[in-house]
Protein backbone atom coordinates (compact mmCIF):
# COMPACT_ATOMS: atom_id res chain seq x y z
CA UNK A 1 0.00 0.00 0.00
CA UNK A 2 2.56 2.71 1.04
CA UNK A 3 4.55 1.63 -2.17
CA UNK A 4 1.63 2.24 -4.42
CA UNK A 5 1.03 5.28 -2.65
CA UNK A 6 4.35 6.58 -3.23
CA UNK A 7 4.51 5.46 -7.01
CA UNK A 8 1.25 7.72 -7.60
CA UNK A 9 3.12 10.42 -5.60
CA UNK A 10 6.43 10.32 -7.98
CA UNK A 11 4.22 9.77 -11.53
CA UNK A 12 2.12 12.83 -10.28
CA UNK A 13 5.17 15.06 -9.49
CA UNK A 14 6.46 13.98 -12.56
CA UNK A 15 3.45 15.02 -14.42
CA UNK A 16 3.43 17.90 -13.21
CA UNK A 17 6.71 18.77 -14.02
CA UNK A 18 5.88 17.73 -17.98
CA UNK A 19 2.51 20.13 -17.86
CA UNK A 20 4.92 23.09 -16.21
CA UNK A 21 5.86 24.97 -19.46
CA UNK A 22 1.97 23.88 -21.03
CA UNK A 23 0.22 26.18 -18.03
CA UNK A 24 2.98 28.73 -18.32
CA UNK A 25 2.54 28.90 -22.28
CA UNK A 26 -1.48 29.19 -21.41
CA UNK A 27 -0.95 31.58 -18.27
CA UNK A 28 1.26 34.27 -20.44
CA UNK A 29 -1.47 33.51 -23.10
CA UNK A 30 -4.22 34.82 -20.73
CA UNK A 31 -2.27 38.08 -19.67
CA UNK A 32 -1.20 38.87 -23.21
CA UNK A 33 -4.99 38.63 -24.25
CA UNK A 34 -6.10 40.72 -21.01
CA UNK A 35 -8.03 38.87 -19.07
CA UNK A 36 -8.99 39.80 -15.39
CA UNK A 37 -6.00 37.52 -13.23
CA UNK A 38 -8.24 36.46 -10.59
CA UNK A 39 -9.90 34.25 -13.38
CA UNK A 40 -6.74 32.39 -14.65
CA UNK A 41 -6.16 32.23 -11.07
CA UNK A 42 -9.74 30.75 -10.47
CA UNK A 43 -9.33 28.25 -12.86
CA UNK A 44 -5.80 26.94 -12.27
CA UNK A 45 -7.03 26.80 -8.86
CA UNK A 46 -10.10 24.58 -9.25
CA UNK A 47 -7.79 22.36 -11.62
CA UNK A 48 -5.14 21.62 -9.36
CA UNK A 49 -7.93 20.87 -6.75
CA UNK A 50 -9.64 18.52 -8.89
CA UNK A 51 -6.33 16.63 -9.64
CA UNK A 52 -5.37 16.58 -5.79
CA UNK A 53 -9.18 15.46 -5.16
CA UNK A 54 -8.95 12.87 -7.80
CA UNK A 55 -5.61 11.48 -6.15
CA UNK A 56 -6.62 11.31 -2.67
CA UNK A 57 -10.16 9.62 -3.85
CA UNK A 58 -8.32 6.96 -5.30
CA UNK A 59 -5.73 6.31 -2.39
CA UNK A 60 -9.05 6.03 -0.04
CA UNK A 61 -10.58 3.48 -2.69
CA UNK A 62 -7.18 1.60 -2.89
CA UNK A 63 -7.19 1.11 0.50
CA UNK A 64 -10.58 -0.38 0.31
CA UNK A 65 -12.78 2.93 1.80
CA UNK A 66 -15.20 3.59 -0.37
CA UNK A 67 -16.98 5.76 1.83
CA UNK A 68 -14.29 8.26 2.43
CA UNK A 69 -13.73 8.35 -1.06
CA UNK A 70 -16.73 9.39 -2.04
CA UNK A 71 -16.60 12.05 1.33
CA UNK A 72 -13.17 13.08 0.04
CA UNK A 73 -14.67 13.49 -3.48
CA UNK A 74 -17.66 15.39 -1.99
CA UNK A 75 -15.56 17.92 -0.44
CA UNK A 76 -13.44 18.33 -3.82
CA UNK A 77 -16.49 19.89 -5.46
CA UNK A 78 -17.57 21.51 -2.67
CA UNK A 79 -14.03 23.46 -2.82
CA UNK A 80 -14.10 23.57 -6.09
CA UNK A 81 -17.67 25.25 -6.01
CA UNK A 82 -16.46 27.92 -3.64
CA UNK A 83 -13.69 28.96 -5.21
CA UNK A 84 -15.86 29.60 -8.33
CA UNK A 85 -18.25 31.63 -6.32
CA UNK A 86 -17.10 35.03 -7.38
CA UNK A 87 -17.94 34.11 -11.21
CA UNK A 88 -21.14 32.66 -10.30
CA UNK A 89 -22.20 35.82 -8.68
CA UNK A 90 -20.70 37.85 -11.41
CA UNK A 91 -22.91 35.51 -14.21
CA UNK A 92 -25.76 35.79 -12.32
CA UNK A 93 -25.29 39.58 -12.39
CA UNK A 94 -25.24 39.73 -15.62
CA UNK A 95 -28.03 37.20 -16.54
CA UNK A 96 -30.04 39.75 -14.36
CA UNK A 97 -28.73 42.91 -15.74
CA UNK A 98 -29.86 41.67 -19.35
CA UNK A 99 -33.22 40.24 -17.96
CA UNK A 100 -34.11 43.38 -16.30
CA UNK A 101 -32.99 45.60 -19.27
CA UNK B 1 -12.77 122.17 -130.80
CA UNK B 2 -11.52 122.49 -127.55
CA UNK B 3 -12.01 119.26 -124.99
CA UNK B 4 -13.65 119.77 -121.77
CA UNK B 5 -10.84 118.70 -118.68
CA UNK B 6 -11.77 116.02 -116.58
CA UNK B 7 -12.98 117.10 -113.25
CA UNK B 8 -12.12 114.74 -110.44
CA UNK B 9 -15.50 112.82 -108.95
CA UNK B 10 -15.90 114.72 -106.00
CA UNK B 11 -16.24 117.99 -107.94
CA UNK B 12 -18.82 116.97 -109.76
CA UNK B 13 -21.17 116.79 -107.53
CA UNK B 14 -22.83 120.14 -107.39
CA UNK B 15 -22.13 122.23 -104.06
CA UNK B 16 -24.11 121.03 -100.64
CA UNK B 17 -26.62 123.48 -99.75
CA UNK B 18 -26.72 125.08 -96.13
CA UNK B 19 -29.52 121.93 -94.99
CA UNK B 20 -27.45 119.21 -95.96
CA UNK B 21 -23.99 120.99 -94.40
CA UNK B 22 -26.01 121.57 -91.06
CA UNK B 23 -27.00 117.73 -91.21
CA UNK B 24 -23.40 116.54 -91.60
CA UNK B 25 -22.01 118.46 -88.79
CA UNK B 26 -24.62 116.90 -86.57
CA UNK B 27 -22.97 113.90 -87.91
CA UNK B 28 -19.83 114.55 -87.23
CA UNK B 29 -20.48 115.63 -83.36
CA UNK B 30 -22.14 112.90 -82.67
CA UNK B 31 -19.88 110.29 -83.65
CA UNK B 32 -17.03 112.42 -82.21
CA UNK B 33 -18.95 112.21 -78.53
CA UNK B 34 -19.52 108.30 -79.40
CA UNK B 35 -15.94 107.79 -79.59
CA UNK B 36 -14.86 110.04 -77.27
CA UNK B 37 -17.03 109.54 -74.51
CA UNK B 38 -17.59 106.07 -74.30
CA UNK B 39 -15.89 104.22 -70.54
CA UNK B 40 -14.66 100.74 -70.39
CA UNK B 41 -17.73 98.77 -68.50
CA UNK B 42 -17.75 95.29 -66.85
CA UNK B 43 -21.10 92.44 -66.11
CA UNK B 44 -20.89 91.65 -62.95
CA UNK B 45 -19.57 87.93 -62.20
CA UNK B 46 -22.18 85.71 -62.11
CA UNK B 47 -22.00 83.01 -59.40
CA UNK B 48 -24.48 81.19 -60.20
CA UNK B 49 -26.80 79.39 -58.05
CA UNK B 50 -24.47 79.52 -55.21
CA UNK B 51 -26.42 82.57 -53.37
CA UNK B 52 -29.83 81.00 -54.10
CA UNK B 53 -28.73 77.48 -52.77
CA UNK B 54 -27.65 78.53 -49.69
CA UNK B 55 -30.97 80.85 -49.22
CA UNK B 56 -32.70 77.77 -49.85
CA UNK B 57 -30.34 75.32 -47.63
CA UNK B 58 -31.20 77.94 -44.71
CA UNK B 59 -35.16 77.85 -45.10
CA UNK B 60 -35.86 74.10 -45.58
CA UNK B 61 -34.11 73.47 -42.39
CA UNK B 62 -31.36 71.41 -43.84
CA UNK B 63 -28.35 72.96 -42.05
CA UNK B 64 -29.51 71.87 -38.38
CA UNK B 65 -29.83 68.06 -39.74
CA UNK B 66 -26.15 66.77 -39.10
CA UNK B 67 -26.98 68.26 -35.19
CA UNK B 68 -28.92 65.47 -35.15
CA UNK B 69 -26.22 62.74 -35.57
CA UNK B 70 -24.19 61.50 -32.69
CA UNK B 71 -20.75 62.63 -32.47
CA UNK B 72 -19.34 59.29 -33.64
CA UNK B 73 -20.91 59.99 -36.54
CA UNK B 74 -20.01 63.48 -37.68
CA UNK B 75 -16.17 62.54 -36.52
CA UNK B 76 -16.41 60.02 -38.94
CA UNK B 77 -18.54 62.49 -41.66
CA UNK B 78 -15.68 64.70 -40.60
CA UNK B 79 -13.07 62.45 -41.30
CA UNK B 80 -14.23 61.65 -45.24
CA UNK B 81 -14.68 65.60 -45.78
CA UNK B 82 -18.15 65.99 -45.25
CA UNK B 83 -18.24 68.50 -42.33
CA UNK B 84 -21.31 70.56 -41.05
CA UNK B 85 -23.84 71.18 -43.93
CA UNK B 86 -21.76 71.35 -46.88
CA UNK B 87 -23.87 68.35 -48.62
CA UNK B 88 -22.24 69.01 -51.99
CA UNK B 89 -18.95 67.57 -50.52
CA UNK B 90 -20.66 64.32 -50.74
CA UNK B 91 -19.83 64.28 -54.71
CA UNK B 92 -16.69 64.47 -53.74
CA UNK B 93 -16.00 61.28 -51.71
CA UNK B 94 -13.52 58.57 -53.03
CA UNK B 95 -13.64 55.22 -52.33
CA UNK B 96 -10.28 55.56 -51.31
CA UNK B 97 -11.57 57.40 -49.06
CA UNK B 98 -14.31 55.93 -48.01
CA UNK B 99 -12.55 51.99 -47.84
CA UNK B 100 -9.71 53.73 -45.49
CA UNK B 101 -12.42 54.79 -43.17
CA UNK B 102 -13.97 51.44 -43.06
CA UNK B 103 -10.69 49.70 -42.53
CA UNK B 104 -10.07 51.90 -39.80
CA UNK B 105 -13.70 51.26 -38.13
CA UNK B 106 -13.17 47.58 -38.47
CA UNK B 107 -9.43 47.80 -36.80
CA UNK B 108 -10.89 50.12 -33.73
CA UNK B 109 -14.05 46.75 -33.24
CA UNK B 110 -11.96 44.74 -33.87
CA UNK B 111 -9.54 44.45 -30.83
CA UNK B 112 -12.51 43.19 -28.35
CA UNK B 113 -13.32 40.43 -30.13
CA UNK B 114 -9.29 39.31 -30.54
CA UNK B 115 -8.94 40.02 -27.02
CA UNK B 116 -11.99 37.54 -26.27
CA UNK B 117 -10.72 35.15 -28.66
CA UNK B 118 -7.71 34.58 -27.27
CA UNK B 119 -8.77 34.57 -23.53
CA UNK B 120 -11.21 31.98 -24.74
CA UNK B 121 -8.44 29.80 -26.29
CA UNK B 122 -6.39 29.89 -23.58
CA UNK B 123 -9.45 28.77 -21.15
CA UNK B 124 -10.38 26.13 -23.90
CA UNK B 125 -6.73 24.70 -23.48
CA UNK B 126 -7.51 24.52 -20.10
CA UNK B 127 -10.80 22.86 -20.50
CA UNK B 128 -8.55 20.35 -22.90
CA UNK B 129 -5.87 19.55 -20.33
CA UNK B 130 -8.83 18.70 -17.94
CA UNK B 131 -10.70 16.64 -20.64
CA UNK B 132 -7.20 14.78 -21.67
CA UNK B 133 -6.98 13.80 -17.83
CA UNK B 134 -10.44 12.62 -17.17
CA UNK B 135 -9.56 9.06 -18.09
CA UNK B 136 -7.81 10.25 -14.21
CA UNK B 137 -10.77 11.85 -13.47
CA UNK B 138 -12.70 8.64 -13.78
CA UNK B 139 -15.97 9.41 -12.39
CA UNK B 140 -18.33 12.40 -14.01
CA UNK B 141 -18.83 14.46 -10.99
CA UNK B 142 -15.51 16.21 -10.75
CA UNK B 143 -15.27 16.27 -14.67
CA UNK B 144 -18.60 17.73 -14.58
CA UNK B 145 -17.11 20.74 -11.86
CA UNK B 146 -14.29 21.06 -13.88
CA UNK B 147 -16.01 21.77 -17.08
CA UNK B 148 -18.60 24.19 -15.21
CA UNK B 149 -16.06 26.56 -13.70
CA UNK B 150 -14.49 26.79 -17.34
CA UNK B 151 -17.69 27.53 -18.96
CA UNK B 152 -18.21 30.48 -16.33
CA UNK B 153 -15.10 31.50 -17.39
CA UNK B 154 -15.61 32.05 -20.32
CA UNK B 155 -19.35 33.26 -19.88
CA UNK B 156 -17.23 36.23 -17.98
CA UNK B 157 -15.24 36.21 -20.54
CA UNK B 158 -17.33 37.10 -23.90
CA UNK B 159 -20.99 37.90 -22.75
CA UNK B 160 -19.95 41.09 -21.39
CA UNK B 161 -18.49 42.71 -24.45
CA UNK B 162 -21.73 41.10 -26.28
CA UNK B 163 -24.10 42.82 -23.82
CA UNK B 164 -22.20 45.63 -24.53
CA UNK B 165 -22.61 44.89 -28.44
CA UNK B 166 -26.53 44.72 -27.45
CA UNK B 167 -26.69 47.61 -26.09
CA UNK B 168 -24.95 49.84 -28.50
CA UNK B 169 -26.95 48.34 -31.05
CA UNK B 170 -30.32 49.74 -29.41
CA UNK B 171 -28.45 53.15 -29.45
CA UNK B 172 -27.46 53.33 -32.77
CA UNK B 173 -31.11 52.00 -33.99
CA UNK B 174 -32.62 54.88 -32.00
CA UNK B 175 -30.09 57.32 -32.99
CA UNK B 176 -30.73 56.44 -36.79
CA UNK B 177 -34.54 56.70 -36.24
CA UNK B 178 -34.45 60.24 -34.79
CA UNK B 179 -32.66 61.62 -37.73
CA UNK B 180 -34.00 59.49 -39.93
CA UNK B 181 -37.40 61.39 -38.46
CA UNK B 182 -35.70 65.06 -38.63
CA UNK B 183 -35.15 64.42 -42.33
CA UNK B 184 -37.94 63.22 -43.57
CA UNK B 185 -39.94 67.19 -42.96
CA UNK B 186 -36.66 68.76 -44.50
CA UNK B 187 -37.24 66.56 -47.76
CA UNK B 188 -40.60 66.68 -48.32
CA UNK B 189 -40.40 70.39 -47.89
CA UNK B 190 -38.01 70.24 -50.68
CA UNK B 191 -39.85 67.90 -52.60
CA UNK B 192 -43.22 70.62 -52.46
CA UNK B 193 -41.07 72.95 -53.42
CA UNK B 194 -40.06 71.39 -56.24
CA UNK B 195 -43.71 70.99 -57.45
CA UNK B 196 -44.57 67.58 -55.93
CA UNK B 197 -47.09 68.35 -53.26
CA UNK B 198 -49.20 65.18 -53.43
CA UNK B 199 -46.17 62.79 -53.21
CA UNK B 200 -44.48 65.41 -49.93
CA UNK B 201 -47.91 65.18 -47.98
CA UNK B 202 -48.06 61.48 -48.58
CA UNK B 203 -44.73 60.23 -48.16
CA UNK B 204 -44.00 62.34 -45.24
CA UNK B 205 -46.83 60.89 -43.19
CA UNK B 206 -45.59 57.58 -43.47
CA UNK B 207 -42.10 57.83 -43.20
CA UNK B 208 -42.47 59.42 -40.13
CA UNK B 209 -44.40 56.52 -38.80
CA UNK B 210 -42.17 53.82 -40.03
CA UNK B 211 -39.17 55.48 -38.09
CA UNK B 212 -41.43 55.59 -34.99
CA UNK B 213 -42.19 52.10 -35.87
CA UNK B 214 -38.83 51.03 -36.37
CA UNK B 215 -37.65 52.50 -33.10
CA UNK B 216 -40.11 50.93 -31.29
CA UNK B 217 -39.94 47.48 -33.05
CA UNK B 218 -36.32 46.76 -33.33
CA UNK B 219 -34.56 49.11 -30.71
CA UNK B 220 -37.49 48.71 -27.62
CA UNK B 221 -38.56 45.08 -28.34
CA UNK B 222 -36.05 43.24 -30.65
CA UNK B 223 -33.15 44.45 -29.15
CA UNK B 224 -34.57 43.58 -25.47
CA UNK B 225 -35.89 40.18 -26.66
CA UNK B 226 -32.29 39.34 -27.35
CA UNK B 227 -30.71 40.14 -24.46
CA UNK B 228 -33.10 37.89 -22.65
CA UNK B 229 -32.17 35.09 -25.63
CA UNK B 230 -28.48 35.78 -24.25
CA UNK B 231 -29.35 35.71 -20.84
CA UNK B 232 -30.60 32.21 -21.34
CA UNK B 233 -27.71 30.95 -23.31
CA UNK B 234 -25.45 31.86 -20.41
CA UNK B 235 -27.95 29.75 -18.02
CA UNK B 236 -28.37 26.76 -20.38
CA UNK B 237 -24.00 26.70 -20.46
CA UNK B 238 -23.95 26.85 -16.93
CA UNK B 239 -26.21 24.08 -16.17
CA UNK B 240 -26.37 21.24 -18.77
CA UNK B 241 -29.67 20.06 -17.08
CA UNK B 242 -31.48 23.08 -17.61
CA UNK B 243 -31.78 22.75 -21.59
CA UNK B 244 -33.11 26.06 -23.28
CA UNK B 245 -31.94 24.87 -26.65
CA UNK B 246 -35.30 24.63 -28.19
CA UNK B 247 -36.42 28.15 -26.30
CA UNK B 248 -33.89 29.75 -27.82
CA UNK B 249 -34.39 28.14 -31.25
CA UNK B 250 -38.24 29.18 -30.98
CA UNK B 251 -37.13 32.84 -30.19
CA UNK B 252 -34.70 33.50 -32.64
CA UNK B 253 -37.56 32.05 -35.78
CA UNK B 254 -39.98 34.26 -34.01
CA UNK B 255 -37.59 37.39 -34.49
CA UNK B 256 -36.98 36.36 -37.85
CA UNK B 257 -40.31 36.10 -38.90
CA UNK B 258 -41.46 39.61 -37.27
CA UNK B 259 -38.61 41.43 -39.11
CA UNK B 260 -39.56 39.63 -42.23
CA UNK B 261 -43.04 40.38 -42.36
CA UNK B 262 -42.67 43.80 -41.38
CA UNK B 263 -40.41 44.66 -44.25
CA UNK B 264 -42.50 43.10 -46.74
CA UNK B 265 -45.64 45.22 -45.49
CA UNK B 266 -43.61 48.19 -45.30
CA UNK B 267 -42.29 47.39 -49.11
CA UNK B 268 -45.47 46.72 -50.60
CA UNK B 269 -46.87 49.93 -49.01
CA UNK B 270 -44.57 52.27 -49.67
CA UNK B 271 -44.44 51.08 -53.59
CA UNK B 272 -48.65 51.67 -53.71
CA UNK B 273 -48.19 54.79 -51.91
CA UNK B 274 -45.24 56.34 -54.11
CA UNK B 275 -47.03 54.91 -57.19
CA UNK B 276 -50.17 56.93 -56.62
CA UNK B 277 -48.66 60.08 -55.52
CA UNK B 278 -46.78 60.02 -58.55
CA UNK B 279 -49.12 60.40 -60.93
CA UNK B 280 -50.97 63.08 -59.27
CA UNK B 281 -48.05 65.04 -59.11
CA UNK B 282 -47.03 64.95 -62.84
CA UNK B 283 -50.69 65.68 -63.77
CA UNK B 284 -50.72 68.66 -61.83
CA UNK B 285 -47.34 69.92 -63.41
CA UNK B 286 -48.15 69.55 -66.70
CA UNK B 287 -51.50 71.03 -66.41
CA UNK B 288 -49.90 74.42 -64.43
CA UNK B 289 -47.73 74.37 -67.53
CA UNK B 290 -50.58 73.87 -69.92
CA UNK B 291 -52.52 76.70 -67.80
CA UNK B 292 -49.40 79.11 -67.33
CA UNK B 293 -48.66 78.71 -71.11
CA UNK B 294 -51.93 79.59 -72.52
CA UNK B 295 -53.36 82.13 -70.90
CA UNK B 296 -50.38 84.41 -69.75
CA UNK B 297 -50.30 86.30 -71.93
CA UNK B 298 -47.00 87.21 -74.72
CA UNK B 299 -44.21 85.22 -72.24
CA UNK B 300 -46.92 82.91 -71.36
CA UNK B 301 -44.11 80.08 -72.93
CA UNK B 302 -41.11 81.66 -71.14
CA UNK B 303 -42.94 81.98 -68.08
CA UNK B 304 -43.99 77.88 -68.33
CA UNK B 305 -40.07 77.48 -69.01
CA UNK B 306 -38.77 79.52 -66.35
CA UNK B 307 -40.82 77.13 -63.96
CA UNK B 308 -38.60 74.31 -64.99
CA UNK B 309 -35.46 77.09 -64.68
CA UNK B 310 -36.68 77.54 -61.00
CA UNK B 311 -36.73 73.63 -59.44
CA UNK B 312 -33.19 73.22 -60.63
CA UNK B 313 -32.13 74.86 -57.92
CA UNK B 314 -34.05 73.12 -55.25
CA UNK B 315 -32.56 69.77 -57.46
CA UNK B 316 -29.35 70.40 -56.41
CA UNK B 317 -30.52 70.80 -52.83
CA UNK B 318 -32.64 67.92 -53.20
CA UNK B 319 -29.31 65.37 -54.76
CA UNK B 320 -27.28 67.05 -52.22
CA UNK B 321 -29.33 66.67 -48.95
CA UNK B 322 -30.77 62.82 -50.06
CA UNK B 323 -27.03 61.75 -50.32
CA UNK B 324 -26.13 63.46 -46.72
CA UNK B 325 -29.18 61.40 -45.38
CA UNK B 326 -27.70 57.98 -47.04
CA UNK B 327 -24.14 58.52 -45.87
CA UNK B 328 -25.08 59.36 -42.60
CA UNK B 329 -27.13 56.44 -42.04
CA UNK B 330 -24.52 53.81 -43.36
CA UNK B 331 -21.92 55.59 -41.53
CA UNK B 332 -24.61 55.72 -38.43
CA UNK B 333 -24.91 51.80 -38.75
CA UNK B 334 -21.54 51.09 -39.91
CA UNK B 335 -19.49 50.25 -36.15
CA UNK B 336 -21.95 48.33 -34.85
CA UNK B 337 -22.22 46.01 -38.51
CA UNK B 338 -18.28 45.25 -38.21
CA UNK B 339 -18.56 44.72 -34.42
CA UNK B 340 -21.46 42.46 -35.04
CA UNK B 341 -19.70 40.48 -37.79
CA UNK B 342 -16.39 40.41 -36.15
CA UNK B 343 -17.98 38.53 -33.13
CA UNK B 344 -19.76 36.90 -34.92
CA UNK B 345 -16.02 35.65 -36.68
CA UNK B 346 -14.43 35.27 -33.59
CA UNK B 347 -17.26 33.26 -32.02
CA UNK B 348 -16.85 31.00 -35.00
CA UNK B 349 -13.30 30.34 -34.59
CA UNK B 350 -14.00 29.86 -30.37
CA UNK B 351 -16.58 27.01 -31.62
CA UNK B 352 -14.18 25.56 -34.04
CA UNK B 353 -11.53 24.89 -31.48
CA UNK B 354 -14.31 24.01 -28.73
CA UNK B 355 -15.08 21.39 -31.18
CA UNK B 356 -11.24 20.42 -32.11
CA UNK B 357 -10.83 19.76 -28.36
CA UNK B 358 -14.46 17.80 -27.64
CA UNK B 359 -15.52 20.51 -25.54
CA UNK B 360 -19.75 20.15 -26.01
CA UNK B 361 -20.68 22.53 -23.31
CA UNK B 362 -18.57 25.22 -24.54
CA UNK B 363 -19.03 24.42 -27.94
CA UNK B 364 -22.73 24.90 -27.73
CA UNK B 365 -22.40 28.07 -25.43
CA UNK B 366 -20.34 30.23 -28.56
CA UNK B 367 -23.07 28.14 -31.53
CA UNK B 368 -25.63 29.87 -29.42
CA UNK B 369 -24.37 33.37 -28.30
CA UNK B 370 -23.45 33.17 -32.91
CA UNK B 371 -27.04 32.49 -33.13
CA UNK B 372 -27.82 35.85 -30.76
CA UNK B 373 -25.54 37.67 -32.96
CA UNK B 374 -26.74 36.28 -36.29
CA UNK B 375 -30.03 37.77 -35.26
CA UNK B 376 -29.04 41.27 -33.99
CA UNK B 377 -27.03 41.58 -37.22
CA UNK B 378 -30.61 40.69 -39.02
CA UNK B 379 -32.83 43.28 -37.20
CA UNK B 380 -29.74 45.95 -37.76
CA UNK B 381 -29.78 45.38 -41.23
CA UNK B 382 -33.53 45.36 -41.75
CA UNK B 383 -33.30 48.71 -39.56
CA UNK B 384 -30.79 50.36 -41.85
CA UNK B 385 -32.69 49.28 -45.15
CA UNK B 386 -36.12 50.63 -43.90
CA UNK B 387 -34.32 53.92 -43.75
CA UNK B 388 -32.35 53.98 -46.44
CA UNK B 389 -35.36 52.60 -48.53
CA UNK B 390 -37.34 55.56 -47.24
CA UNK B 391 -34.46 58.24 -48.29
CA UNK B 392 -34.44 56.67 -51.68
CA UNK B 393 -37.72 56.87 -52.32
CA UNK B 394 -38.02 60.78 -51.27
CA UNK B 395 -35.10 61.09 -53.83
CA UNK B 396 -36.53 59.25 -56.39
CA UNK B 397 -39.92 60.40 -56.16
CA UNK B 398 -38.14 63.80 -57.32
CA UNK B 399 -36.14 62.64 -59.98
CA UNK B 400 -38.41 63.17 -62.92
CA UNK B 401 -39.50 66.96 -63.54
CA UNK B 402 -42.75 66.68 -64.71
Amino acid sequence: MAVRLAAVILLGLFLLQAIQPALQQISSLLSLSGIEGDYADILLRALGTAFLTQFAADACQDAGEGALKNQVELIGRVAILLLALPLFGQVASIAAGLLGK
Amino acid sequence: MKREKQLPFWRLRPHPSKGECRRNFVCLLLLCCWLFCCVPAAAQEDNGLQPAYAAQLESSGASALPETLPEDTKRTLGELGVVGDDFQAVGSLTPQRFFQTVFGIAGEQGQGPLKAAASTLAILLLCALVDAMKLSFGERPLEGVVGIVGALCVSVVIVNPIVEVLVRAGSVIQSACVFSTASVPVMAGILAAMGKPASAASMQGILTVTGDAVQVLCAQILVPMLQALLAMTVVSAISPDVNLGGLLRFLTKAVKWILGFSMTFFSSLLAMRSFVSAGSDTLAGRAAKFVVSSFVPVVGSALSEAMRTVTGCVELLRGGVGAFGLLAILILFLPSLLSVLLWMLALHACSAFAQLFAISELQSLFDACVQVLETLLAVLLCSMTVLVVSGVVLMMMGGSSA
